[in-house]
């Protein structure tokens, strides 16, 4: 059985907003909480030796600050990350020590995270040096010519800037390589380089993971990637992992309906493709105040509606639309007012007339229509918090209510973990472990 | 028969530096019709942003026109002076510039400078006028109009760039070039804008000239593509032939340095080596020297134009390339040979 390098257990990740003085002695009038960006919000995961992983997601889905953490460039707020066993909270300064040698990162910009004072030789020996690894000229050689900068002496003295992108790269690589790793996280290595560079620099990630016999995480937006480098994928959003499963069975059949959506938007190379498109709503939540249940639930094109109420997706979305305006305060009564031609708010009925004009375009009947109406009834009387209720009564989604672990679905197939309730929990006995996002892999 | 909005006859654009004039645009043609889109692809240095601030005049100081000329509907702007070449300028061609997210003012709202743009170019235009143009062009590029009125910090990316195209499109301009319109967004970002300029182009009879590095952006969104290669034209034609049966190594080769989301397991290949320099190109094919087909002819003879059906392309092989070619492309090993001429 394959060993586990990394084992990510409910990581969380918090950063701090609003820490000026202004608003620090606002707060201590207040006496309000400190706001927080929920950057990484409980991320699990295990990374086996020789094993590539992806990490994809939108911008601001907390990717890169889950990558950082592996590598300890973040302290994490909550959970736990083990290498081979040890938590590194646990780890003392020589176990540390050991870890920084055998964990290390490419960043997405070889134009920043080389120092432009250094030689080639010294950005390459300087890790050497750090962690006390003899025999240096020999490997700093072997490692530029491993990375395709050859003859090597001939970098020896040149600076970053004399060096095309494409060389930087491979000139962070080489830095990587040079103290022989276990495991390494690249962050959108190529994003930043021209076309015919990226396979080239590519090949030669591919190339390290083979020979080196190293794990990789892989930080990308860029799916088409990823299929091409990638053993397993894990798909993010706000802060969690929604999809997390074998790259060909995530890519080819996405069970979460954000993976789908994802997927669906990768341009292909070939203009007789004619791709389906799922239009996502709106932008990322907020990660500051973020929502109870589902996470992804505002956008997503297949929210559930309770069992009883029995309508199309279309038209529930639209009611679950204005239920969420009347419960965040966002729906604006007055501009329905002033759209009904009724300033003095005595004609109900145009009121109700105009609101529906404006939210609810599809057919409602049965009992479905008569909650509705008398929501509306309340709101056209100036109760928004009772309309919010009877709306809550009867239409609020298992999507709103429950946050979706992601965990082993009883009715997919294969080997993969999905946060969405249109699968079937795989039983009780997953229960969260940790936080709300707990269930580790079991593989 | 349609109308020729554009047409670039034997253009060339040079910058002027210490060790001599820059050929970065040398003898490039091309025609862009009423109502197409024309995408214009390659890698960074083949002369493609150089080719659009030339059509639109924005050369920075050291850039100029040696030779050619650049027709727009059948006046030639390379000879037009300046005044009455900045009346063209946004109203006739408007430009979609890259990362345009950053190119709003912070310190004004949208609104403001939308109608700026619109009372510069038709002055005496009043302001129920210029609201109505905000609002329809926010419609169009799928913003609410009532957000017209905030500044761009508070929008996202995605909206900027959005943004940015309404007020590229505010005057209605017969010729829209958009350069890397995508670039610097994530993959929901880019499909939305892809989508909403499908959807221009549906609506609107304005013609485009879409300049990218991204060969599935071209593909969902061009009707034909050229290909540049350090300054020239490598290839040119209709987008299906382009992608389906190109002749020119350098596309072939330059498809297949880019994943594919619907294949599992494709080897992808690296063109080695890097563009000429272009103070002193080569007199021959210049991508003859990491060419797997190139032979000594290639570098001392510059090819001559070769069509294929609506395809022309320029190299001294293209009769050679189906049977000898094409059946090897998908080989690592055959673009191998240059992986050993240098890095990059």
């Amino acid at each position: 059985m394959t060993k586990q390098i990394l084992e990510v257990d409910g990581l969380k990740k918090h950063f701090p907003v609003g820490e000026g003085w202004i608003a620090s002695m606002m707060r201590a009038v207040s006496g309000g909480d400190q706001d927080v960006v929920h950057a990484v919000d409980g991320v699990s995961f295990d990374l086996l030796e020789g094993e590539t992983i992806g990490l994809a997601g939108e911008s601001g889905c907390g990717k890169t600050t889950t990558g950082m953490s592996l590598v300890r460039l973040h302290e994490p707020t909550d959970g736990e990350i083990r290498y081979r066993g040890t938590p590194l909270g646990e780890m003392d300064d020589d176990e540390l020590a050991g870890f920084r040698q055998n964990a290390q990162m490419i960043f997405q910009d070889p134009f920043e995270s080389l120092n432009p004072r250094m030689t080639v030789y010294d950005t390459i020996s300087e890790p050497l040096r750090i962690h006390d690894i003899g025999n240096e000229t020999a490997r700093v050689r072997r490692a530029l010519e491993f990375a395709g900068l050859q003859p090597a002496e001939q970098f020896f003295d040149q600076y970053p800037h004399e060096l095309s992108g494409g060389q930087r790269q491979r000139l962070a690589i080489a830095r990587v390589i040079v103290l022989d790793p276990d495991f390494i996280v690249a962050d959108e290595p190529v994003s930043m380089l021209d076309v015919s560079l990226r396979a080239g620099v590519l090949s030669l990630l591919e190339r390290m993971t083979d020979e080196f016999g190293l794990s990789v995480v892989y930080i990308s937006h860029d799916l088409s990637l990823l299929r091409h480098m990638c053993d397993r994928i894990a798909i993010m959003y706000m802060g969690r992992i929604v999809e997390i499963g074998d790259t060909d069975d995530v890519i080819m059949d996405p069970k979460h309906p954000y993976t789908r959506a994802l997927i669906d938007a990768v341009p292909v190379p070939d203009p007789k493709a004619d791709r389906d498109r799922v239009t996502l709503d709106g932008e990322v939540g907020n990660a500051v105040d973020v929502p109870d249940g589902c996470r992804f639930r505002d956008r997503c094109p297949s929210i559930i509606p309770p069992e009883d109420v029995d309508l199309d997706q279309e038209v529930y979305r639209e009611v679950a639309t204005l239920q969420r305006r009347l419960e965040d305060g966002t729906l604006d009564a007055d501009a329905v007012w002033e759209a009904a031609g009724d300033t003095d708010r005595s004609d109900l009925a145009s009121f109700k007339r105009e609101l529906r004009a404006e939210y609810l375009t599809g057919s409602l009947s049965g009992t479905n229509e008569d909650v509705v109406e008398t929501a509306l009834q309340q709101l056209a009387e100036g109760d928004e918090d009772g309309a919010a209720g009877t709306l809550a009564a009867r239409f609020t989604s298992v999507c709103e209510r429950v946050d979706p672990a992601v965990e082993r679905r009883a009715d997919i197939a294969d080997d993969r973990r999905v946060a969405c309730h249109l699968y079937e929990s795989d039983g009780p006995t997953t229960a969260s472990r940790r936080g709300e996002d707990g269930v580790a892999a079991d593989d | 028969m349609s109308e020729t909005v554009l047409d670039v006859e034997n253009l060339e654009v040079y910058y002027e530096t210490e060790d001599g004039p820059v050929q970065a645009v040398d003898d490039v043609s091309f025609e862009v019709e009423e109502g197409e889109t024309l995408g214009i692809v390659g890698e960074s240095g083949c002369g493609k942003t150089t080719l659009a601030k030339a059509i639109i005049g924005i050369l920075p100081h050291n850039g100029y026109v040696n030779d050619g000329a650049i027709r727009f509907r059948g006046e030639d702007l390379t000879e037009m002076d300046e005044r009455r070449r900045r009346r063209h300028k946004w109203e006739e061609i408007s430009m979609i510039p890259q990362s345009a997210m950053n190119g709003l003012d912070p310190v004004y709202t949208i609104r403001e400078q939308i109608t700026e743009t619109i009372q510069v170019h038709r002055p005496g235009t009043d302001r129920l006028e210029s609201d109505r143009i905000v609002d329809e062009m926010f419609e169009l590029v799928g913003l609410d109009p009532d957000r017209a009125d905030e500044y761009p910090h508070q929008f996202s990316g995605g909206m900027r760039q959005r943004a940015m195209i309404a007020m590229a499109l505010a005057l209605d301009p017969a010729l829209i070039l958009a350069d890397e319109p995508t670039t610097a967004l994530d993959v929901i970002m880019q499909d939305q804008i892809l989508q909403r300029i499908e959807g221009m182009q549906d609506e609107l009879e304005s013609s485009m000239l879409v300049i990218t590095h991204d060969v599935s952006v071209v593909a969902e969104t061009c009707d034909r593509v050229v290909v540049m290669y350090a300054g020239q034209v490598a290839e040119e034609g209709p987008v299906d032939e382009i992608f389906g049966n190109p002749y020119h190594p350098y596309t072939i080769g330059l498809k297949r340095a880019f994943p594919d989301i619907r294949k599992s397991d494709q080897d992808l290949m690296s063109i080695a080596g890097h563009p000429p320099t272009l103070v002193d190109p080569p007199s021959g094919c210049r991508f003859a020297e990491r060419c797997p087909m190139a032979t000594a002819e290639c570098e001392r003879e510059y090819p001559a134009e070769r069509r294929f059906g609506e395809l022309r392309t320029y190299c001294h092989h293209a009769d050679r390339i189906d049977e000898e070619f094409r059946p090897v492309a998908d080989r690592a090993r055959t673009w191998e040979r240059t992986e050993a001429a240098g890095g990059d």
